[in-house]
């Protein structure tokens, strides 16, 4: 049964709980106390 | 605050990886909702408030939801989720693990632009339903090839269409509303397929049909066979990921008609329960499938992510772990 495992992987279907610190920032984004700001892999965007 | 959901990002895939994982997600930590943040992302389509959620068999969802307000477009730099790829792919990588996308599949797109009034500012912008379909696939097709280019190689769409059409009550409303459900498993078919056409072959795209997740609430039930024949005969996927953890999905008779040589991972394990199951009752069930799909076809997984929208279901992280650990031993055990 390797070739199976082999084609599909072990692999969730997607989605995990929002950690706490998660929930904090949305609800200060949320309140304007804080912003997003992007730091992707090469640049930062606003 | 995007500073937060790297630094969490970076945290659950690498507990992803040391849980055994091959592929890991981003577990959709900067999403609202499993669906809507991705249509948002597109040129033409606004963020606005329906006035009533999504009716779930107990509860109501909040009433987020998109429309139209120019024609169809995609911009690898403005769509957030590339950049976002290439940011778990990085993670990934240095965990050993490959990265997985998920995104909602075109045809919930188009149901979420035809839901109720939603409909309404279509003929704004598009002549005829097979110009919007037409502009549908396009950006869903560059979009996919973006998140190739970024360096995907396992893209899973994500797809309550056929999840909603097997639910006699759904179908009954939608006949009430001038649809004809028969046409609308063509429309959601040709959507899905015209989009995955023609992509690079050594991009695997999977799909995951659901009933809804909401907050361990469900919206359909039904079982496959009304769909099977097109769905799992002439969707052009490589893998079904296919609830199976309530009566609610039916029996197994339907997967008989997964075509060429096409997998179904069995989501017989409930993400919407911190209950775990027992695990010979897990296995028992493989072997029933069996009779309809080869045990080489067939896989194992949760039925569905633990979070669909930010409010999650009704489980703590530990659950969460627990459930994939069950997940991984039964696969060891009945494919290891």
């Amino acid at each position: 049964m390797t070739l199976v495992k082999n084609k599909i992987g072990f692999q969730h279907v997607g989605s995990f709980l929002r950690p706490q610190a998660i929930k904090v920032a949305k609800k200060k984004f949320a309140d304007g106390e804080i912003s997003y700001v992007i730091c992707t892999l090469s640049r930062t965007v606003k | 605050m995007h500073a937060v959901e790297d630094s969490e990002i970076k945290k659950l895939v690498q507990k992803e990886a040391q849980a055994g994982l091959d592929y890991v997600t981003d577990g959709e930590l900067r999403r609202s909702y499993w669906h809507l943040d991705f249509f948002w992302g597109f040129g033409g389509v606004k963020h606005v408030h329906y006035g009533e959620g999504y009716l779930f068999a107990h509860e109501e969802t909040r009433d987020d939801t998109a429309i139209l307000n120019g024609k169809l477009s995609f911009d690898a730099t403005k769509h957030p989720f590339i950049n976002d790829f290439k940011f778990l792919k990085e993670t990934a990588e240095e965990n050993g693990a490959q990265a997985k996308v998920t995104i909602p599949a075109p045809a919930q797109f188009y149901a979420e632009l035809v839901r109720g009034s939603n409909s309404k500012t279509i003929r704004d912008f598009y002549g005829t339903d097979e110009e919007l379909f037409s502009d549908i696939i396009k950006v869903y097709h560059q979009a996919i090839l973006a998140f190739y280019q970024a360096g995907a190689r396992l893209l899973q769409i994500d797809d309550c269409t056929w999840g909603m059409l097997v639910d006699k009550k759904f179908w009954q409303t939608m006949v009430g509303a001038g649809f004809d459900p028969e046409k609308l498993k063509d429309i959601y078919l040709d959507l899905n397929n015209g989009a995955i056409a023609d992509l690079p072959s050594d991009l695997t795209v999977n799909t995951h049909i659901c009933r809804g997740n909401y907050h361990s609430d469900w919206a359909a039930q039904g079982g496959y066979d009304s769909v099977a024949d097109k769905l799992f005969g002439k969707e052009n996927v490589s893998t079904y990921f296919l609830e199976y953890d309530s009566e609610r999905a039916g029996g197994f008779e339907p997967l008989a008609k997964v075509s060429g040589d096409k997998n179904v991972v069995l989501g017989l394990i409930t993400s919407k329960s911190p209950i775990l199951e027992d695990r010979q009752l897990i296995i028992n069930r493989i072997h029933q499938a069996e009779k309809y799909l080869p045990l080489d076809r067939l896989w194992l997984s949760t039925q569905c992510g633990f979070a669909s929208t930010e409010e999650g279901n009704k489980l703590t992280e530990a659950d969460e772990w627990k459930k994939l650990a069950l997940v991984k031993s039964i696969i060891e055990e009945v494919w290891g």
